[in-house]
C-alpha cells in the first residue's frame, strides 16, 4: 500500500466519523413509543390483565384445593375412601353410573360474539398481508379506543378476539364474552 | 436502570413491559442509525426502527445468549426491513432532514460541512447493498466483523471482502470528488475544501 492509498484509507475513515456524527438521531416519538407499548400488551397482555389473569388463577387452584377437601370430608365421615386426584376411582364398586345429560340449569349459555370492528385510526396503515387471531382478556375501559362500544353493567374485563396483521398492530376486534 | 442487554431481551421474552420500554429507549438510537444511512431517509429509518421493535416483541424468545449480540441481533433484523422498504420504494436520498448541523461560529464553514456531508451521503448511498451493509456495520456502527456477519446472515469472510470492497469504492468515490480535500484543523474538526 503506497503513501496515496493510506491517505486515501485515512481519508475514508474520517468521512465515515463525520457522517456518523453528521445523523442525528431525534427524539422518542411519543405516539410511536405508544403504538409499541400497546402491541406489546397485545402479545403478553396488558399489566392489570397478567395481574388478574395470575390472581385469578392463584384463586382456581385454592378454590380446586378447598372443593377437593370439602369431598374428602364429607366422604371420610360417611364411610368412604376419597380417591386420589388424579385419578377416576369408582365409588359404585364396578357399576358403570349410566351418563345423564347435565340438567337445563346448569347449562353454560354462550352468547353469540359480536361483529368485527374495524379499529380507529388503521386506515392509513399497511395493508394487511397476514394476520393472527389473539383472544384475550381487557378491560373495559379500553374498548372504546379500540372502536367498541362497553357492554353496561357487567365485569371490568371482557374477553376479545384481536385480528393482529402482520406488523403486529390490530386491525379488527370483536368481543367474544362480556 | 442500568441492566444489560441480555438481561432485558429475556425479561421482554418472558412479558416485562418496562424491560420493553428500556430497551427501546436504549437500542433505538443504534437501529435508527443504521436504518438512516442503509436508506438515506429519516421517515423510513423511524419505520424501520418501529419495525424492528414490533418483531422484538414477538421474537425476543428466540434470541439466543452469547451467538452474538443484542445489537448485532436487533441491526439483523433491521437489515431485513430496511432491504424490504428499499425494495419497496426506490427512495432518493440525500434527505436534508435528520442531518441537523452543529451550530458553529462560522456560516462558511458550516455550509461547506452541510455540503460535504451531503455529497458523503450520496457516496455511500451509491455503493452496492452488500459493501454498503459491511461498510455501516463496521464502520459506522462499529460492529466487529463476528457481530457484522451475525447480522447479515454471510460468513465472516465475506464480511471481510464486502468491506474492503466497500471502502475501495468509496475511497474512490472521494479521490473523484472535487470536495474531498479535508485538512484537519487546529481545533481538532476536519475543514474540507471546495474545488473551483
Amino acid at each position: 500500500m503506497d503513501r496515496d492509498d493510506t491517505r486515501i484509507e485515512r481519508h475514508v475513515a474520517d468521512a465515515l466519523r463525520r457522517l456518523n456524527d453528521a445523523a442525528v438521531v431525534p427524539p422518542v416519538d411519543d405516539s410511536r413509543e405508544a403504538a409499541l407499548l400497546a402491541a406489546f400488551d397485545a402479545e403478553h397482555g396488558s399489566p392489570a390483565v397478567r395481574a388478574r389473569r395470575e390472581s385469578k388463577g392463584r384463586r382456581r387452584d385454592h378454590w380446586h384445593l378447598a372443593a377437593f377437601a370439602a369431598a374428602a370430608a364429607v366422604l371420610i365421615a360417611v364411610g368412604i375412601p376419597p380417591a386420589a386426584p388424579g385419578r377416576h376411582g369408582d365409588p359404585s364398586g364396578g357399576q358403570m353410573a349410566p351418563h345423564t345429560p347435565p340438567s337445563s340449569s346448569r347449562d353454560v349459555r354462550l352468547e353469540p360474539p359480536s361483529d368485527f370492528v374495524i379499529v380507529p385510526g388503521t386506515e392509513g396503515l399497511p395493508p394487511m398481508e397476514s394476520g393472527t387471531l389473539v383472544r384475550m382478556d381487557v378491560p373495559v375501559a379500553m374498548l372504546p379506543a379500540y372502536g367498541v362500544t362497553p357492554p353496561a353493567g357487567r365485569s371490568n374485563v371482557v374477553t376479545a378476539d384481536f385480528v393482529v396483521a402482520q406488523d403486529g398492530l390490530p386491525r379488527a376486534v370483536r368481543v367474544v364474552a362480556p | 436502570m442500568n441492566e444489560s442487554d441480555e438481561k432485558l431481551i429475556a425479561a421482554v421474552a418472558a412479558g416485562d413491559r418496562e424491560a420493553f420500554a428500556t430497551l427501546y429507549r436504549k437500542r433505538r438510537p443504534d437501529v435508527y442509525r443504521f436504518a438512516l444511512h442503509m436508506t438515506g431517509v429519516p421517515a423510513t429509518a423511524e419505520d424501520v426502527a418501529h419495525d424492528v421493535f414490533l418483531a422484538v416483541i414477538r421474537e425476543a424468545g428466540r434470541y439466543t445468549p452469547g451467538r452474538s449480540g443484542v445489537v448485532a441481533w436487533l441491526l439483523g433484523i433491521a437489515r431485513n426491513h430496511a432491504l424490504r422498504r428499499m425494495t419497496e420504494r426506490r427512495h432518493e436520498p440525500l434527505p436534508e432532514d435528520g442531518f441537523e448541523p452543529r451550530v458553529t461560529a462560522d456560516p462558511a464553514d458550516e455550509v461547506a460541512r452541510r455540503q460535504a456531508i451531503a455529497a458523503l451521503r450520496a457516496a455511500l448511498a451509491a455503493l452496492p447493498v452488500p459493501y454498503r451493509e459491511a461498510v455501516v456495520l463496521c464502520d459506522l456502527q462499529e460492529l466487529s466483523y463476528q457481530e457484522a456477519a451475525d447480522a447479515s446472515g454471510c460468513a465472516i469472510g465475506t464480511i471481510r471482502s464486502r468491506l474492503h470492497r466497500g471502502r475501495a469504492l468509496l475511497a474512490d468515490t472521494l479521490r473523484k470528488e472535487p470536495w474531498t480535500e479535508t485538512t484537519p484543523g487546529s481545533n481538532g474538526m476536519s475543514r474540507t475544501r471546495f474545488a473551483g
